[in-house]
């Protein structure tokens, strides 16, 4: 500072060293007293306070909102990564865990009412569940129910591309005979007076079960027909456009490998209700397939699901390697809920927040809300 | 329950420590890159317009930073400020977009005095005062030399702790000080020669 007009003093670097903070308490109570019995060093002090003083009334500089914003977006979506055309393969696969349950004892249940044509050309807009397109003939009636959405099919094929659901909402096919449930999916239904006659499967991987038979696994680009001594001959008059000219799939008539089988038969004991099952299988199919298997996302996912239900110890390493051989996961979300609220339920709650940190911007908001719940219980504040 | 657990918020979905957020960002997590614009970007830019005295272009620097966040996230010492670590990269743009580009300093001295001040209030010739004062303050604070006025924004201004300001300038804490000492002879010279604020 400039030497004010005072009787020179050694001390004004301490002094300035008191006013900055700099030193211990001792020696700050020191430096004080000094400036006070000082008049060079008391001015001293004075001007630092008066340069602090205009320092901290300079007005504040605010960016303008709406640039900020603007750049906000900017940022963040440079650095928001794209799905590859691999990803959204696999995206397809993996929100295509679908059900298709042909059950005995619910079939005179959900039997539908009489037939009601309600539309025979054209595709149909199900209100946000999905889209269906009928063939030439198809009798079909579309019934909501909150967010159920059940389709009663009497006679024809339907095709339908049905967006994920969540697991409270259910979206059905019924027949006579038959119930399909799926969670998300492209596929199409073929029915002959109500029965069940055809399921093929455009995405995804469903699961058949059939009265009296073994369930099976469809997956993409397969197809299960019922056995022809069930179906009852089309009495439609109209004639069926001319079928796609379709190869068979190769896989069809390869022998599935050990690790197929033992996908398969995975996916299938966590359908029936034996997650402990489906983990052992799961994990041996991890184990053999190889990074590119598309299904690996699949059976993390439901492998982290099947330890999750057995309340088993590594379902967190389960639900991390998920995340992280999958960074862009389909369900990303889903395995982040899950790992946060375990870490939370352990009470690890910073590891809880810095996994919903990487929750995908896109997810939904109850599973944003179900992964606040969490945390807000871990920090002893439940949401009231 | 502790205090500070009773302060988190209820529907806390990032975390509250800056480290573990800056963690997320160098693994590339973008809902981070966002939370810690969110944030940050109020003091990246109130550091950047009062080191450059001009609003040009400001977005398109703060943007840069924020870009280079994620790479750079990975440089950021857990122990540290985050705030200063951000605000140090944006330096570090800061001081490249200077160096290479002599216009901008021009730019610099034909807008240094573009920041508003406050108008209004109960007492019009208090305020006219304190605006002049101001006005004073911030011409001689913009006659610093560079590395001068850093340290007095960063500390003075937005009140960035000693060891704060030595890691955004990524220098000692003893060159912080001794910058700062002769920042204030300087600033204090300056005003005292144009009349005293």
């Amino acid at each position: 500072m400039t030497a004010p007009a005072h009787a020179p003093c050694d001390r004004p670097r301490e002094v300035e060293a008191a006013f900055d903070g700099r030193l211990d308490a001792v020696a700050q109570a020191a430096a004080m007293d000094h400036a006070r019995e000082c008049a060079s060093c008391g001015a001293h002090l004075r001007s630092l306070g008066s340069l602090r003083g205009s320092a901290r009334s300079l007005p504040g500089v605010a960016p303008d909102a709406d640039a900020m914003q603007r750049v906000r977006a900017a940022v963040v979506a440079s650095r928001a990564r794209r799905p590859s055309p691999l990803i959204a393969r696999v995206a397809l696969v993996a929100a295509a865990l679908a059900l298709v349950v042909f059950g005995v004892r619910h079939a005179h249940r959900h039997a539908p009412p009489a037939a009601a044509p309600v539309a025979r050309a054209g595709g149909v807009d199900l209100a946000g569940a999905g889209t269906l397109r009928p063939d030439p003939g198809a009798v079909y009636r579309v019934e909501r129910a909150g967010a159920d959405t059940r389709i009663a099919l009497t006679e024809g094929t339907i095709h339908l591309s049905v967006v994920h659901r969540r697991p409270q909402e259910r979206f059905v096919v019924a027949l006579i005979d038959a119930e399909v449930e799926v969670r998300g999916t492209r596929f199409s239904v073929d029915a002959r007076a109500g029965r069940l006659r055809r399921v093929g499967v455009t995405e995804g991987l469903v699961a058949v079960r059939y009265a009296g038979a073994a369930e099976r696994l469809v997956a993409a680009g397969d197809s299960w027909e019922a056995p022809a001594a069930t179906i009852t001959p089309p009495v439609r008059v109209d004639p069926p456009p001319p079928p796609v000219a379709r190869p068979e799939p190769v896989r069809a008539q390869v022998p599935p490998s050990t690790a197929s089988r033992d996908f398969r038969a995975g996916a299938l004991a966590y359908l029936q209700g034996d997650p402990a099952a489906a983990a052992t299988l799961l994990r041996r199919f991890l184990s053999a397939a190889p990074a590119h298997d598309a299904r690996r996302e699949d059976a993390r996912y439901v492998l982290v699901l099947s330890l999750d239900a057995t309340h088993d110890a590594s379902t967190e390493r389960a639900a991390r390697d998920y995340l992280s051989e999958f960074p862009r996961g389909v369900r990303r979300a889903e395995v982040t809920v899950r790992l946060t609220q375990r870490l939370a339920r352990r009470g690890a709650c910073d590891d809880a927040a810095a996994v919903a940190l990487g929750m995908p911007e896109t997810a939904d908001a109850s599973l944003r809300a179900q992964a606040a719940r969490a945390l807000s219980r871990c920090s002893g504040n439940a949401p009231d | 329950m502790s205090a500070r657990a009773q302060a988190r918020p209820v529907l806390a979905l990032v975390p509250e420590d800056d480290g573990v957020l800056l963690r997320r960002v160098a693994a590339g997590d973008p809902n981070a890159l966002g939370v810690a614009f969110d944030r940050f970007h109020r003091d990246v830019y109130a550091v950047l317009a009062r080191l450059r005295g001009t609003r040009l272009d400001l977005d398109d620097l703060v943007q840069t930073t924020f870009l280079a966040l994620p790479r750079a996230a990975h440089n950021h010492d857990p122990a540290a400020s985050a705030r200063s670590f951000i605000i140090g990269v944006a330096l570090q743009h800061a001081r490249r977009e200077r160096r290479s580009l002599v216009r901008r300093w021009r730019l610099w001295q034909a807008h240094q005095h573009e920041v508003d001040l406050p108008t209004g209030g109960v007492d019009p010739e208090h305020h006219a005062t304190a605006r002049q004062e101001l006005a004073a303050f911030e011409r001689a604070l913009g006659e610093l030399s560079h590395a001068h006025r850093e340290v007095l924004v960063l500390h003075e201004v937005q009140g960035l702790k000693g060891e704060e300001v030595a890691q955004a300038l990524g220098v000692p804490i003893n060159t912080v000080w001794t910058r700062l000492h002769h920042a204030r002879i300087a600033l204090r010279t300056t005003l005292d020669a144009g009349g005293r604020p």
